[in-house]
């Protein structure tokens, strides 16, 4: 009994240290991504992915068949012919706004002097205290590390950490960890955007106190941070105060609506932007 | 076979976590699927399958997150170890019981994921009292959902093979 207490014991102590190491190689070497890591999370992005498409493809299967099984009286043929309908206007619904958003993203890539790659939203971050995307696009496609993501409307994000061979892991604008390099549209004050705690807010920092800033104001990114392409609408102002300090507080409303997001364009950034941008 | 069902289940846990909020176009879900897994198998199977559960689930987890791989799996397999041992002294069965266990092991787990965080000095996630009320809440009931459902399972797997069996020879009656 004992010796079985002490083995769990050493155990516990193991798998603790394991732990501990992992953590502590990571905080040091954040950047690099080592295989485990790569292939666990491909592996679970696949899974992610064949789950999104299995469960989209039973519920149309219920939907369309099931569903219509025990209609047996008259009447009730009625109401499921009635109820089909009503289906297929939902589905021809859907792939319309399906098309309009493909549309969007379309327009807005032929528009643009970048390359950029389609990619669709298969998962959204395993903890709650995180914002992170995952999407259907990898190394395989050229993705690396500190890509921007930006949808129609405006930006989305950046890639981070090692992605897989078709799959990568995308950090919102509304992560507590994510910033972006910011213009006040109308009156060029430059400044930094960043997420605001438990919030789907942004803020603006380092804006000074005698720039004129309005609510209403378009924000955009202004490139320097070598990351986003420089002009992308970030959001519009909510809240603008004095501070107390040399900066105003300013709050600012993202235009992405992150939980609606299905597809996104990533740039690739092959050298050109730092090239666009001016910057190094 | 069982620890095929269990791997099984932690990694349907997962996926079910990552991919449900799509479904209902929100960013994120303040539920933890995997630590209500975690939990229910230390209940269920002792110390040992706790640690290995929390290990497994926490490790994917954070594969599929924007934070240090390691943190979650820390937090969870010492949350399955110490739910085991008690299970083990305490003995009991029933609802209660369970429910007790899921919200105390969300508590914890919290504490200790935003500890780690703070002890690394890493950007560590903003937690506030109403965020682990909720997900305490949303465990709980995603609990009672797997309970019922695994206990339910085979009386209804058992039910729909009836009635497939009474379609079959109707059917084979009217042609």
């Amino acid at each position: 009994m004992f010796k079985k207490r002490q083995r769990i014991g050493y155990l516990v102590l193991a798998v603790l240290l394991g732990h501990v190491i992992l953590i502590s190689a990571q905080v040091n070497v954040r950047q690099e991504g080592n295989l485990l890591q790569v292939v666990g999370f491909s592996a679970l992005a696949g899974i992610d992915e064949i789950f999104v498409s299995s469960a989209n493809a039973v519920g149309s299967v219920w939907s369309r068949y099931l569903s219509l099984r025990d209609t047996e009286e008259e009447n009730a043929v009625l109401r499921e012919s009635i109820a089909q309908l009503e289906l297929q206007l939902q589905q021809q619904n859907a792939l319309a706004r399906q098309a309009r958003s493909l549309h969007r993203l379309l327009e807005l890539r032929n528009s643009i002097d970048l390359l950029t790659l389609p990619a669709k939203v298969i998962a959204v971050d395993a903890t709650p205290w995180f914002r992170t995307f995952t999407v259907n696009r990898g190394t395989g496609d050229g993705v690396q590390q500190d890509f921007a993501v930006i949808a129609p409307n405006g930006v989305v994000g950046r890639v981070i950490g090692t992605p897989g061979p078709r799959a990568a892991k995308v950090q919102l604008l509304i992560d507590r960890n994510a910033a972006a390099g910011a213009l006040i549209d109308r009156t060029r004050a430059a400044g930094v955007v960043a997420a605001v705690d438990g919030q789907s807010l942004l803020r603006m920092d380092y804006v000074s106190n005698l720039e004129d800033v309005r609510i209403g104001d378009s924000v955009v990114t202004s490139g320097t941070d070598g990351i986003y392409p420089k002009g992308f609408v970030i959001g519009t102002i909510r809240n603008v105060q004095r501070g107390e300090d040399l900066y105003k507080t300013i709050l600012v409303d993202p235009v992405v609506d992150f939980g609606n997001l299905e597809n996104v364009l990533i740039v690739v950034n092959d050298g050109r932007l730092a090239e666009l941008e001016g910057v190094e | 076979m069982k620890v095929v069902a269990l791997v099984a289940a932690i990694v349907l846990s997962v996926t079910v976590q990552t991919t449900a909020a799509r479904f209902f176009d929100l960013t994120f879900v303040n539920i933890d699927i995997p630590l209500v897994v975690v939990v229910l198998a230390a209940l269920s199977r002792g110390p040992i399958v706790g640690l290995w559960a929390g290990t497994l689930a926490g490790f994917l987890q954070d594969l599929m997150s924007g934070g240090l791989v390691g943190v979650s799996g820390f937090s969870k397999s010492l949350i399955g170890v110490t739910i085991g041992f008690l299970a083990r002294r305490l003995m009991h069965t029933g609802y209660g019981y369970r429910i007790l266990f899921i919200a105390l092991a969300t508590i914890i787990n919290v504490v200790l994921f935003v500890g780690v965080y703070r002890l690394i000095e890493f950007t560590t996630p903003v937690v506030e009292g109403v965020n682990v009320l909720q997900q305490g809440i949303l465990n709980v009931a995603a609990g009672i959902l797997i309970v019922v459902t695994s206990e339910r399972m085979p009386v209804l797997w058992h039910g729909i093979r009836k009635r497939l069996m009474v379609l079959r020879i109707q059917r084979w009656r009217t042609n």
